[in-house]
């Protein structure tokens, strides 16, 4: 085991030298310029502020010199500083990261209850008026165009009923939360400011669902065919002769087999997140990763680019890391090698 | 059995689903005290786009940057309310200038303190624009080029040394790259005014001036808080907190303004602005700018030699079809004759009526292209005030259709176009234009001239200077040094006259910002392109 | 298989058979049931006209008729799906089959590229190459496929690896047969069926990107109609609800078509799920 996760963290230091590695190499091939996209019109055509600009960002050292020394800071936890914005990526991420995260989680937590819920109720009817609605509901998740249905969701649920607030995280008139974890709710509840609660989850539950309607179907899927699987093997029909009720062989027997496959699945979906993200972060004015990336590759800013990209890379690597874990000590059946 | 199971499962779903609208009724709560932030405070929140990317005056140059410069900052000069481009005195009381018209001494007001409490003297605005000077990366540092020296001979005095006689000097100097920072705090915060400066990260975070407010905290995305400055040296505002409140889409303003989350809504366009016609508490407002939208069409033969081509640039502005651009631009819209916008000094404009078909053919005619060509005309990503170019581009190929020119469309990231327009290497591209300062002088960027000398867009449209247009440039620098009004206006309409002969740029636009407030909070909502809304004259009803 | 659609209760692979079906007929006729021309019918008279019996979707900012745009927008959508799809499975099958069939250094290297491309965050990727070579279709195609390999090439890899020492495997090898006609004619023709339900699903999916990409300005040029594109249009003037509603659900419908068909090929091959 322990050598498993040693080999699989190995792998991920080795990956993510090769995204930043891509990052450089791509920012070479395009045929732009960070000066262009950071400066002012009249000052990209002042050649003595461009001189200026590349000696202070080093775009003016060759290629592998600048990546050499990304690399060298990186190794002591410099992300180095933007380009666009001239502030630490480091500190950037650390401030935009638990928006993404809290947006994340939500969506999760949607997208596995009902997504659960769905493929549970969808097995047991079977071909029945209910399986169809709600597999047809769990294919419309996996077939919205996200940026389509955040604008949707957002004119009716906000804009025309008028249930939610149209955008950002939290009303700035009445909090103004600082220091903390960053994660609204969560501090809301460590604060046990009630208020301040209703009002981030009045926020964070539009853009949560808008995300996790994608994961949701995938889950509700997975779980249907799991279940229907788990159903038809040979133990279950034991259980059922001898005499145990339904709902305990589904309860008993049944779903903690069919659930298992469904982590994996849930690892996917947080990865496809991460996709949704810029769209939804965009629409919903959410100051989180998807947004931070989205201007980052308008504006070449490489050095955040690669942080970006970095950070993502890690994220989807150690969830799968863990849901690879978690899979073996929810199914010992399962060995590492 | 299995209905026991199912029916705990619904139970489950109408639990989660009710869990989810109860959040909903966080915002009700919030409302009860949407006047005012839950401790009191008189707030007034504006809904914006901003892209804020620096707080530091001394780097700041995007489109919201004076916003907040000028709620923190004061200048020697500052912009005139609701204006574009004229200035009164501010930390100045005034100025003389000498016979060599190069050096200026102003003046200061001796009760100007900081927020910190020092006192506001020559010394802080001698180290502040040495700051930028020696910034020579810094966007801001653009508009203080023409400056050779500061001194400060005594405490309320500072003497301004240019290289050159500039008649524009006076309404730069009311921008942020001369606001004047408190250089006691910020030198121990890492500033410099020899080079090396590192108070950025300190500036991002907070103010450092003496302005009518305090910046309090800056959350990139999310919001920018400020406080009124309890010991500014002015009236004070009757606004304890402003928020400025990050909303990237368009109708998330419009819904916020009208549930009352937000007090002003600042990034509209006019067609979305017609959704809040006909509410009671909205005022829609039309404020002035300066931004203009036109085509290149560059001199450069190896680029296109028919686009090249002089008089096929001149069909082309016969061409155009102006009403529909001023259609999709909507009320207050209007087009330059070409290079100088409505509101500088003599500025023309363009008949609506100008378009003229069979001018247009005959001219292609002349160039010997009367069975016309193919054209590549590249287009950022990008908007004028809500007007997306690709729009605009679309209605330039079907009315360059008319001359048998056939356009084909290009759209680029708009830091793809940025460089290949830094590298002249297109042919004919949609930009626009705002001035880094509110003066016919920077519009002089539009001038032939090539090389190093040369000018922005003389090299961006390889437009060199030659016998024909050496009156453009003599005019040019007339403009420059006149500093009597009428004697201006004259000359800037015989620029313009003589820019319409024959130039490579044909101006489409000049756009208006749309911008609508909660009239039954705020008895006003004044605005100039400079620093958008001017939070410090903003009044509570 | 014909067969089994018509004649099996599978009202999900019908129904996806029929949008798929409408789709791709309005595609190919879309110059013939179209009433007006996408592209040149301008007129700034008739801009943001709601929808009424001229216009049966209204018409946008250039007084354009939404509703012939939504139908030549089915083209380049169905197009850019089909051609990603296709380009990622014929790499991911090579890359797969050779890592599983070589196994060792091969798969290694081959497998760490694809773990590293799937690791990184699709859009960015897809963001950076369609900016560094300039957004048109065929870019966006070659962006996408980039990042979509991965997924067969694992699924090929499981299988060969699962099958090349099967009995009747080493017995094709022992009568002789070369490497090439062993990868292909003894192994790969027992992961077909995944391959396909997994490409099928994924069509959806690459319209979505696809049209996502189109969104934020990366896809095609204009004046062609791109239903990503056309979505983009009315975000700025969503009060003009019309402009992004239709070709959003035209998006909307053809996903949702190609999932069920996936869905319905996935229980006609595997009829535990049925």
């Amino acid at each position: 085991m322990l050598r498993y996760i040693l080999r699989r963290l190995s792998l991920l230091v080795i990956t993510l030298f090769g995204v930043s590695l891509m990052v450089f190499l791509i920012s070479h091939l395009v045929p732009s310029n960070p000066v262009a996209a950071n400066l002012s019109q009249s000052a990209m055509s002042d050649p003595q502020i461009v001189a200026a600009y590349e000696a202070k960002w080093g775009l003016d050292k060759p290629l592998y010199e600048q990546y050499l020394i990304y690399l060298k800071n990186l190794m002591q936890g410099d992300l180095g500083i933007s380009i666009r914005t001239g502030r630490p990526i480091m500190d950037e991420l650390k401030q935009y990261f638990p928006a993404t995260l809290e947006l994340s989680i939500f969506a999760m937590i949607i997208a596995l209850i009902l997504g659960i819920l769905f493929g549970i109720l969808s097995a047991l009817y079977r071909n029945k008026p209910l399986d169809q609605i709600l597999r047809a509901v769990s294919v419309s998740g996996v077939s919205l165009p996200s940026f389509w249905f955040a604008l949707v969701v957002m004119s009716i649920f906000s804009k025309n009923i008028g249930w939610f607030p149209s955008s950002g995280r939290i009303d700035p008139r009445v909090f103004s939360p600082s220091g903390g974890t960053g994660l609204y709710v969560l501090d809301a509840v460590l604060w046990g400011d009630f208020l301040m609660l209703k009002d981030a989850l009045a926020h964070v539950i539009l853009p949560a669902m808008v995300l996790g309607f994608f994961t949701m179907g995938l889950i509700t899927r997975q779980t249907r065919s799991n279940l229907l699987e788990v159903l038809s093997k040979d133990y279950i029909r034991t259980a059922r002769s001898k005499g145990m009720s339904e709902s305990r062989v589904i309860k008993n027997h049944a779903l903690n087999n069919a659930l298992i496959p469904v982590v994996t699945v849930a690892g996917m979906g947080f990865s496809n997140l991460l996709g949704g993200m810029v769209f939804v972060e965009t629409i919903f004015s959410w100051p989180g990763i998807g947004q931070y990336a989205y201007l980052a590759a308008t504006n070449l800013d490489f050095p955040a680019i690669c942080g970006v990209s970095l950070l993502i890379a890690t994220t989807y690597m150690v969830i799968n890391l863990l849901i690879d874990m978690l899979y073996g000590v929810i199914d010992p059946r399962i060995r590492y090698q | 059995m299995k209905k026991k199971l199912s029916i705990f499962l619904v139970v489950l779903l109408i639990a989660v689903t009710l869990a989810g609208c109860g959040g909903s009724s966080g915002r009700d709560d919030a409302d009860k005290t949407a006047t005012d932030s839950a401790d009191g405070k008189k707030t007034v929140v504006i809904g914006a786009q901003t892209d804020l990317v620096t707080l530091d005056p001394g780097h700041m140059y995007e489109p919201y940057a004076n916003m907040f410069a000028y709620a923190a900052y004061d200048n020697l000069y500052t912009v005139k309310s609701e204006t574009l481009g004229e200035y009164e005195p501010s930390v100045a009381t005034g100025y003389t200038l000498d016979d060599s018209k190069t050096q200026y001494t102003f003046t200061l007001r001796d009760d100007v303190v900081f927020a910190s409490g020092n006192p506001l003297t020559s010394k802080d605005v001698v180290w502040s624009y040495n700051r930028v000077l020696n910034m020579p990366e810094s966007n801001a540092h653009v508009n203080m080029k023409n400056v050779k020296k500061v001194e400060a001979p005594d405490d309320y005095t500072v003497v301004i040394t240019l290289a050159e006689p500039e008649a524009s000097f006076l309404n730069k100097i009311t921008s942020n790259a001369y606001a004047i920072v408190d250089s006691e705090v910020v030198k121990e915060q890492g500033g410099s005014d020899t080079g090396g400066d590192t108070a950025k990260t300190y500036l991002d975070g907070t103010s450092a001036g003496s302005g009518p407010f305090i910046i309090k905290e800056w959350t990139p995305k999310e919001r920018v808080v400020m406080e009124r400055n309890p010991s500014y040296w002015g009236t004070p505002s009757e606004i304890d907190q402003i928020i400025v409140q990050e909303m990237t889409s368009v109708d998330s303003q419009i819904t916020a303004l009208k549930n009352g989350e937000i007090d002003i809504a600042l990034s509209l366009n006019q067609e979305t602005a017609k959704q809040l016609e006909g509410i009671e508490n909205v005022t829609i407002k039309q404020g002035e700018t300066a931004l203009m939208t036109f085509l290149v069409m560059s001199r450069d033969t190896a680029l296109s030699e028919k686009m090249a081509n002089p008089k096929v640039q001149e069909a082309v502005r016969y061409a155009l079809d102006y009403p529909a651009y001023l259609t999709m631009a909507g009320e207050g819209a209007s087009i330059p004759l070409n290079i100088v916008q409505n509101g500088f000094v003599g500025a023309l404009e363009r008949d609506e009526n100008f378009r003229d078909l069979d001018k247009a053919k005959a001219l292609m005619q002349e160039a010997g292209y009367e069975d016309g060509f193919n054209i590549i005309l590249t287009c950022a990503n990008n908007n004028s005030e809500g007007l997306e170019w690709t729009t605009i581009a679309q209605k330039v190929k079907e009315d360059l259709a008319e001359i048998d020119i056939d356009v084909s469309i290009e759209t680029l990231e708009a830091t793809l176009v940025y460089e290949k327009m830094r590298n002249a290497e297109m042919a004919f591209y949609l930009m626009f234009w705002s001035p880094d300062y509110y003066d016919i002088n920077n519009q002089f960027a539009f001038l032939p001239g090539l090389g190093e000398n040369g000018t922005i867009y003389g090299n961006r449209a390889h437009w060199d200077v030659t016998a024909d247009n050496q009156e453009l440039v003599d005019l040019g620098s007339k403009i420059y040094v006149e500093d009597d009004a009428n004697a201006r206006a004259a000359l800037s309409e015989d620029l313009q006259r003589a820019y319409e002969k024959d130039s490579p740029i044909a101006t489409l636009l000049q756009h208006t910002k749309t911008i609508a407030y909660n009239s039954e909070r705020l008895a006003n909502c004044p605005y100039n392109d400079l620093c958008k809304i001017e939070l410090h004259h903003l009044k509570l009803k | 298989m014909l067969q089994y659609i018509l004649h099996e209760k599978n009202t999900m692979l019908k129904i996806g058979f029929i949008i798929c079906l409408l789709w791709i007929l309005i595609a190919i006729f879309a110059s013939f049931i179209s009433p007006f021309d996408p592209v040149k019918d301008q007129n700034m008279a008739m801009r943001f006209q709601p929808p009424g019996k001229d216009h049966f979707f209204g018409t946008d900012s250039l007084g354009r008729d939404v509703f012939s745009r939504v139908l030549y927008g089915s083209r380049l959508s169905l197009a850019a799906g089909m051609v990603t799809v296709i380009i990622s499975l014929f790499v991911g099958i090579i890359i797969g089959g050779t890592a599983g069939y070589v196994g060792g250094w091969a798969d290694e290297i081959l497998m760490r590229l694809s773990e590293m491309i799937q690791s990184f965050p699709p859009l960015i990727l897809a963001m950076v190459i369609a900016a560094a070579l300039g957004p048109n279709i065929y870019n966006s195609v070659l962006a996408m496929s980039m990042i979509w390999w991965p997924n067969y090439a694992r699924l090929t890899r499981s299988v060969v690896i699962s099958i090349k020492e099967s009995d009747y495997v080493t017995a094709a090898r022992l009568m002789g047969a070369g490497h090439l006609r062993i990868l292909f004619a003894e192994i790969l023709p027992n992961c077909f069926g995944s391959l396909i339900v997994m490409a099928t699903l994924d069509l959806g999916n690459a319209i979505l990107v696809f049209s996502g990409l189109s969104f934020l300005g990366l896809g095609v040029q204009p004046p062609v109609a791109e239903w990503g594109a056309m979505v983009s249009d009315g975000v700025t003037t969503f009060n003009y609800w019309w402009i992004s509603t239709f070709p959003g659900l035209a998006i909307f419908s053809v996903a949702i078509g190609a999932n069920f068909i996936g869905d319905g090929l996935r229980d006609y091959l595997d009829p535990q799920y049925r």
